[in-house]
C-alpha cells in the first residue's frame, strides 16, 4: 500500500471512528450499557459495609464484571460495527468511496473500544473507590489478636484473609505450619491454642481493635481496568467479526460468551485455558498475590502471569481484527432495494 | 476512452435465482438509459457496475477497472442507489460532507462542495435539517447530491425519479442535462420510457436478466409501434365512433368500457392519432379525451420476448 493510500486509510478510519462514536453516544444501546456499567460499583458500595476491600472486589470483578458486565457490553456494542450499516443499507455509501473497505471495520471497531473504555474504566475505578472508602461499620469490625510470643524456634506470620480478617499462622523452624488461627474474638480474651510438639503452651491474647482492611493488593486497580478494557475489546470483536459474515451476531455472541466461554472457564482442569476468561483471570489475579489466590473458585488454578495472559489475548485480538478485515474486504453485501 | 462500460457474458445469480443471465454489452460515454421492467436485472447490473457485487460469471470493466473494491474507480464514480437509506441522524449537508471527507476532501472543501451539491438538487432550505425528517423525494435528492458532489466522471443512478413530484422530476432531469453538458457520463436506470427519452437517445434494454435491445429511442419506438397498444377514447358518440374505427386495418379490437369510453387496441397508434381528428369531426363524435399509456414497458417487453 502506497504512503498516500495508507494516509487515506488512516484518515478514513479516524473519520469513521469519530462518526460512530458520536452516533453511538445517542443510542438506546449505549444507555443500556451505561446502566450495566453502573451496577458493579453500586453492588460494591452496598457490600462494603460487611466485608473488606479484597473480599468484595475480587469476586465482584471476576464473576460479575469480567464474566457478565463486560461481555454483555462488548457484545452489544460490537454487534453494530458492520451489521448496522448492512441492516440500514448505508454500507453502499462507504463502499463506493475510494477508501479500503477495512477502514469501515477498523474505524467503527475502534470507536467500540473507546466506548468500552469510557464505560468500564470509570466503572472499575468507582468499584475500587467503593470498597476502599471507610465505612460506618468499620468501627465495630473484626477484632484481631496479638499473639503472645513463644519462646521457641519459629515465628508467627500474619496474613490477611479475603474477608479482611487477620490470619495468624505459626511456622516452626522446619517450615511446618503448626497453628493457624483466625481473628474475631472479644477484646482481652485469652485463648489457649494448645501445646506444641515440645509441650509448651501457646496462647493468644485478643488485645487490639482493628477495622476491616480497606486496602487492595498492589496493582489491583490497574489490572482490573486493563482486564476490563481488554475483555470488552475481545467480546466486541466476537460480534463485530460474526457480523461481517452473518446477520444477528448478538445471538451467536451471547451463545459463545455464556454457553461456551463461561462454562469452559468454570470447569476445573486444563479446559479452562481454552476460554478467554482464564486469561482475563490471569491478568486480574496474577501468580504472586497471595491473598487473591485464596479465593475459593480459583484456589487451585494455575494462571499465566498478567504479562503472559495479556500477550496471549492481544495476539488473539490482532488475529481476529486481521481476519475480520479480510472478510469485510472480500465479502459481497446484499442490500435490498 | 471510447468504451465506458464493457460487460462480457456477465452473469450474476443469487442462489437459484438469476439476477442477470448472460449480458454482453458495451456502453459508450454520454447518457445511457438502462431500461427494463421491474425485476429485469437493472439493479443487479448497476450493483455489478459499482462493485457492490462480483459477477458469478463473465466480466465487467468500468472506466477500465474491475469494479469490486476498486479505489481507482471509486474516485471517478458517483452512485445513487435505489434503496431508501441515509444516515438519519445527520443533516443532509452533513451527510454529503461526511462522504466527501471519506473520499479524501479536506473539511473546508468538503463543506463547500456538500452545500453546493445540496443546492444543485434544490435542497438549499432543508440541507441543515436532519435526514430523518426528510420526505421520500428529499431523501432521493440527497442521495443524488452525494453522488454528484465530488464531480465524478461517471454517474450511475438507479431509478432516480422514483418518489419525486413532477417539479422535482423536472429539476432532476435538468440537472442530468447540465451534468452531461459538463462532460459527466451517466447510466440512468428506469422502467419508465418517457423519463429516459427526454434525457438521451441511447438505450440499453434488458429483460429477465438478458440484453433485449441496444440502440436509440427511435428503435424502441418502432418496436413499440408494432406492438398492439390500447388507446382509451372518451366521446359523446362512442358507438358511432367505434363503427368507424373498426374499418381501420390496424385496429384489432374495440370494446365499450363501463364508464362509456372506448378501449381500442391498435397496431399503429400514430396512425390512429393521425386519423382521429378528421374522423371525429366528420362523425361529430365529440371526442373529449384520449389516453394511451406507454409508461408500462413490461407489456412491451413481454411482447418482444414472446
Amino acid at each position: 500500500m502506497g504512503q498516500s493510500k495508507f494516509r487515506n486509510m488512516l484518515s478514513a478510519t479516524a473519520l469513521l471512528l469519530s462518526a460512530h462514536l458520536r452516533t453511538s453516544l445517542r443510542t438506546k444501546r449505549f444507555w443500556i450499557c451505561v446502566v450495566l456499567a453502573a451496577a458493579p460499583p453500586l453492588i460494591a458500595l452496598m457490600a462494603a459495609e460487611n466485608a473488606g476491600a479484597t473480599a468484595i472486589a475480587l469476586p465482584l470483578s471476576m464473576l460479575f464484571v469480567l464474566q457478565i458486565v463486560v461481555p454483555v457490553i462488548g457484545l452489544l456494542l460490537g454487534s453494530t460495527v458492520v451489521t448496522e450499516e448492512v441492516e440500514n443499507r448505508t454500507l453502499t455509501f462507504v463502499f463506493t468511496r475510494p477508501v479500503p473497505r477495512a477502514a469501515l471495520l477498523l474505524g467503527r471497531y475502534g470507536a467500540t473500544i473507546v466506548l468500552v473504555a469510557l464505560l468500564m474504566v470509570p466503572s472499575c475505578l468507582a468499584l475500587v473507590a467503593a470498597v476502599s472508602a471507610p465505612h460506618s461499620g468499620d468501627a465495630t469490625a473484626r477484632r484481631v489478636i496479638d499473639i503472645e510470643k513463644e519462646d521457641r524456634p519459629g515465628k508467627w506470620s500474619e496474613v490477611e484473609t479475603l474477608e479482611g480478617r487477620r490470619y495468624y499462622r505459626w511456622i516452626d523452624e522446619n517450615g511446618n505450619r503448626d497453628r493457624e488461627f483466625l481473628g474475631g474474638m472479644p477484646e482481652g480474651e485469652v485463648r489457649i491454642l494448645g501445646k506444641d510438639s515440645s509441650g509448651d503452651t501457646l496462647r493468644a491474647v485478643f488485645t487490639r481493635f482493628q477495622p476491616l482492611s480497606r486496602q487492595l493488593p498492589e496493582g489491583f486497580v490497574l489490572r482490573l481496568c486493563w482486564a476490563a478494557v481488554l475483555a470488552g475489546a475481545l467480546y466486541s470483536l466476537v460480534t463485530a467479526g460474526i457480523g461481517t459474515l452473518l446477520k444477528r451476531p448478538i445471538i451467536y455472541g451471547l451463545g459463545y460468551a455464556f454457553a461456551m466461554d463461561a462454562v469452559l472457564a468454570n470447569i476445573p482442569g486444563s479446559a479452562q485455558s481454552l476460554s478467554m476468561q482464564y486469561y482475563l483471570r490471569g491478568i486480574l489475579v496474577g501468580d504472586s498475590v497471595d491473598s487473591l489466590r485464596r479465593f475459593g473458585p480459583i484456589r487451585d488454578t494455575l494462571f499465566p502471569s498478567p504479562m503472559m495472559a495479556s500477550g496471549q489475548l492481544l495476539f488473539i485480538l490482532v488475529l481476529g481484527i486481521v481476519g475480520a478485515c479480510v472478510i469485510v474486504s472480500r465479502k459481497q453485501y446484499m442490500m435490498a432495494n | 476512452m471510447s468504451i465506458l462500460i464493457e460487460a462480457k457474458n456477465l452473469g450474476r445469480w443469487y442462489g437459484e435465482v438469476v439476477g442477470l443471465g448472460d449480458l454482453t454489452v458495451d456502453i459508450e460515454p454520454g447518457i445511457t438509459g438502462l431500461l427494463g421492467p421491474n425485476g429485469a436485472g437493472k439493479s443487479t447490473f448497476m450493483k455489478l457496475m459499482v462493485g457492490e457485487l462480483k459477477p458469478s460469471r463473465g466480466s465487467i470493466t468500468v472506466l477500465g477497472h474491475r469494479p469490486f473494491a476498486s479505489l481507482e474507480l471509486y474516485s471517478q464514480l458517483g452512485f445513487c442507489p435505489q434503496q431508501d437509506a441515509l444516515y438519519d441522524h445527520m443533516t443532509g449537508a452533513g451527510f454529503v460532507e461526511h462522504l466527501l471527507r471519506l473520499a479524501g476532501f479536506d473539511r473546508k472543501d468538503a463543506r463547500a462542495r456538500a452545500r453546493r451539491s445540496m443546492e444543485r438538487v434544490h435542497l438549499e432550505e432543508s440541507m441543515d435539517r436532519r435526514c430523518g425528517g426528510y420526505s421520500k423525494g428529499m431523501r432521493q435528492r440527497t442521495r443524488l447530491a452525494q453522488a454528484i458532489a465530488h464531480d465524478p466522471k461517471l454517474l450511475v443512478v438507479d431509478e432516480p425519479l422514483t418518489g419525486l413530484d413532477p417539479i422535482a422530476r423536472h429539476q432532476t432531469l435538468e440537472l442530468f442535462r447540465e451534468l452531461a453538458e459538463g462532460g459527466t457520463s451517466m447510466i440512468v436506470s428506469s422502467h419508465v420510457l418517457h423519463e429516459v427519452q427526454s434525457l438521451t437517445d441511447s438505450i440499453v434494454m434488458i429483460h429477465r436478466g438478458r440484453l433485449l435491445a441496444q440502440g436509440t429511442v427511435g428503435d424502441v419506438r418502432r418496436l413499440l409501434a408494432k406492438h398492439p397498444r390500447q388507446v382509451r377514447i372518451s366521446a359523446r358518440e362512442p358507438r358511432r365512433l367505434a363503427e368507424a374505427l373498426m374499418s381501420m386495418d390496424h385496429v384489432r379490437s374495440i370494446r365499450l368500457s363501463d364508464d362509456g369510453s372506448l378501449v381500442t387496441e391498435t397496431r399503429d397508434v400514430d396512425g390512429l392519432f393521425g386519423a382521429l381528428p378528421a374522423l371525429a369531426d366528420r362523425l361529430q363524435a365529440g371526442v373529449q379525451s384520449l389516453d394511451s399509456s406507454d409508461d408500462d414497458l413490461e407489456a412491451v417487453f413481454d411482447y418482444l420476448v414472446g
